[in-house]
């Protein structure tokens, strides 16, 4: 494990880095020499047309993918190191939430909330109970996913993602499912649940980013501030 | 219990699962079967052969009555201790698989009583036949099986599908785990000589000698059987016995395991791709889990003690739903017959069930882990394959 010392202000780090995949032949470049700083409690959006990268950023900020060069610090550790225990670490200090909100379908509100904690127990399980009541979830916690509306999934979805009070929330389109009127709603729980975790959210809708403390903007995968 | 816990799965996919169970325990019922069944045709024959640790016999091939050259050195030879001449009949009993032969030994009275006692026989009612009657005396088993008891008649002459020649009345019953019976030998000479050749002058030649070896001499008494014309005699004796029946039981056993490790493979290939289309319809659970942090060892862990418990489970219900349909046959139609009641509980039928569990958990499990470790979670969270 490498300590950087060097930014300790910021809670999770891109430096430089670059994600490739193979189309066949082709070496297609997903994110090219991106940096970032995203500090405690920051609410970040990131802007940008479909296939530009933005997922793939939240996927190399998390550790799902591994970049092909470039440094990832979570409070100043490396997580994209070889042996870097990096499951139980997005496990413990992320929370996501995907473009589909990924229920499990067989598990009910509650269930698939806690699914999110890093340990179940009776703790895990009255927050989870909180949680769905502070998303206008009450009297549906026996509820199976497919007995919920898109608006009320995406909702478990936002409570699985913060259970565990993360460090950081990765929000992939958390309205790309959902109309308007219903999509602002969503990212304003998602503000008010998350506590002190920072918030990283990706849309290609700037209406959603609106309330974010600083925007960047990703085209063909390269990052640029905006404000 | 837990979100993820085997309990929460098995309680909400209950339409899953209990088929897969059923199936293990219907394949289970079927094996078993099988280790019982030819399991209690392998105790009739322990016991058919349990005679052997007592005596060996000395049979006259040609059915001429044995001659007395033979009886004079196999009567006279060091290593054995005690003959009883004798000759032997045969009737029958209700077996699984149809009617088994039942031996008796007809002896004279002064050889019945030591004779009956080396087999570990006593009389539980009635009486020993006597000298020169038609009468015999036969194991309770045998009795039971027939539906006969003492002051009953058997023999051609009262029933003729009987095997037993003439008329013979049942005079007692005896107690001790070898099948069997006796009568007296003088009777069944004078009325049911099979051949002219069996007299000898004016002597009348039994056609068998029951021997016993003197304490230690049995290798020398299987020495001088062996050494005995096998044109004149033939021998049965425990190891002549035992490898007859290892030969049959062995021939029984590698067609049922040929039949059985069908049966498995069949089923753990069938199981072992059921499990796979469960895991492809859990594909986004699993993609989720892994993206969100659970690490593959866990999600194969999972993965493991679902398939082992639903395997197991079935086992055991396969186990228990054959333990009743053999009390209910037991109690409605073996036992009432006189047959012996099956136990499933057995070393033979568990040696035949338990690979079942193994080899589908082995084989169910280990194409779901192959899976497991070549999942991506960003392909299944993007819906890219």
């Amino acid at each position: 494990m490498t300590t950087d010392t060097t930014q300790p202000e910021a809670l999770l780090r891109a430096e430089g880095i670059t994600l490739t995949y193979r189309d066949g032949s082709n070496v297609v470049y997903a994110l090219r020499e991106v940096s970032l700083d995203i500090r405690d409690g920051e609410f970040v959006g990131i802007l940008g047309p479909s296939g530009s990268g933005k997922t793939s950023l939240l996927y190399a900020l998390s550790g799902i993918r591994l970049p092909a060069t470039g440094s990832v610090y979570l409070n100043g550790q490396v997580i994209n190191s070889p042996g870097f225990p990096r499951e139980a670490v997005r496990r413990r200090s992320f929370g996501f939430i995907f473009q589909q909100y990924f229920l499990i379908n067989y598990l009910n509100v509650i269930q698939n909330i806690v699914v999110g904690a890093a340990r179940e127990n009776a703790e895990s399980r009255v927050r989870a109970r909180e949680l769905a009541a502070g998303l206008g979830l009450s009297g549906m916690e026996h509820r199976k996913p497919y007995e919920l509306s898109a608006g009320q999934r995406q909702r478990v979805a936002i409570a699985r993602a913060v259970i565990n009070e993360p460090l950081i929330v990765l929000a992939d389109e958390p309205t790309a499912n959902l109309d308007h009127a219903a999509g602002a709603p969503v990212i304003q729980l998602l503000t008010e649940n998350r506590g002190r975790s920072a918030l990283v959210v990706v849309s290609h809708d700037e209406t959603v980013l609106e309330g974010a403390d600083s925007l960047y903007r990703m085209w063909d995968g390269e990052l640029t501030r905006v404000r | 219990m837990g979100s993820l816990s085997i309990w929460t799965f098995y309680r909400n996919n209950k339409r899953k699962v209990l088929p897969v169970t059923g199936i293990v325990a219907l394949a289970i019922v079927g094996i078993a079967s099988s280790g019982v069944l030819t399991g209690s045709l392998y105790q009739d024959q322990e016991r058919e052969i349990a005679f052997f640790d007592h005596y060996a016999l000395v049979f006259s091939s040609l059915r001429m009555g044995l001659s007395e050259a033979v009886l004079e050195r196999v009567e006279g030879d060091p290593a054995v201790a005690e003959t009883v001449r004798m000759e032997y009949r045969r009737t029958y009993r209700q077996g699984l698989f149809g009617r088994e032969g039942t031996f008796i030994f007809f002896v004279s009275e002064n050889d019945q009583r030591p004779f009956a006692d080396r087999l570990g026989w006593n009389l539980v009612e009635g009486r020993w036949p006597e000298s020169g009657i038609n009468e015999i005396a036969m194991t309770q088993d045998f009795l039971r099986n027939r539906g006969l008891g003492v002051g009953d008649l058997i023999g051609q002459a009262v029933d003729e599908d009987e095997w037993l020649v003439g008329e013979w009345l049942m005079v007692g019953a005896l107690g001790g785990s070898i099948i069997g019976g006796v009568g007296d030998l003088g009777y069944l000479q004078e009325h049911f000589l099979d051949l002219p050749g069996q007299t000898e002058g004016l002597e009348i030649q039994p056609g068998l000698l029951a021997v016993v070896a003197i304490p230690g001499g049995e290798a020398e008494l299987e020495a001088l059987l062996d050494s005995l014309s096998k044109d004149e005699v033939s021998v049965l004796d425990r190891s002549r016995a035992r490898r007859n029946f290892v030969r049959l039981s062995a021939n029984i056993d590698t067609i049922l395991w040929i039949l059985n490790a069908m049966s498995i493979a069949v089923m753990a290939l069938a199981l072992g791709l059921l499990n796979v289309i469960f895991f492809m319809q859990r594909g986004n659970e699993f993609g989720l889990l892994a993206a969100i942090g659970y690490t593959k060892g866990i999600l194969m862990r999972r993965v493991f003690l679902e398939t082992t418990v639903t395997v197991i489970v079935g086992w055991v219900f396969g186990i228990l739903l054959s333990m009743a349909i053999y009390s209910t046959l037991n109690a409605v139609i073996f036992v009432p017959r006189g047959l012996e009641a099956l136990s499933v509980l057995t070393v033979r039928v568990l040696v035949f069930t338990l690979p079942v569990p193994a080899t589908v958990i082995l084989f169910g499990v280990a194409v779901v882990m192959w899976q497991l470790h070549r999942m991506d979670p960003v392909a299944i969270i993007e819906r890219r394959d």
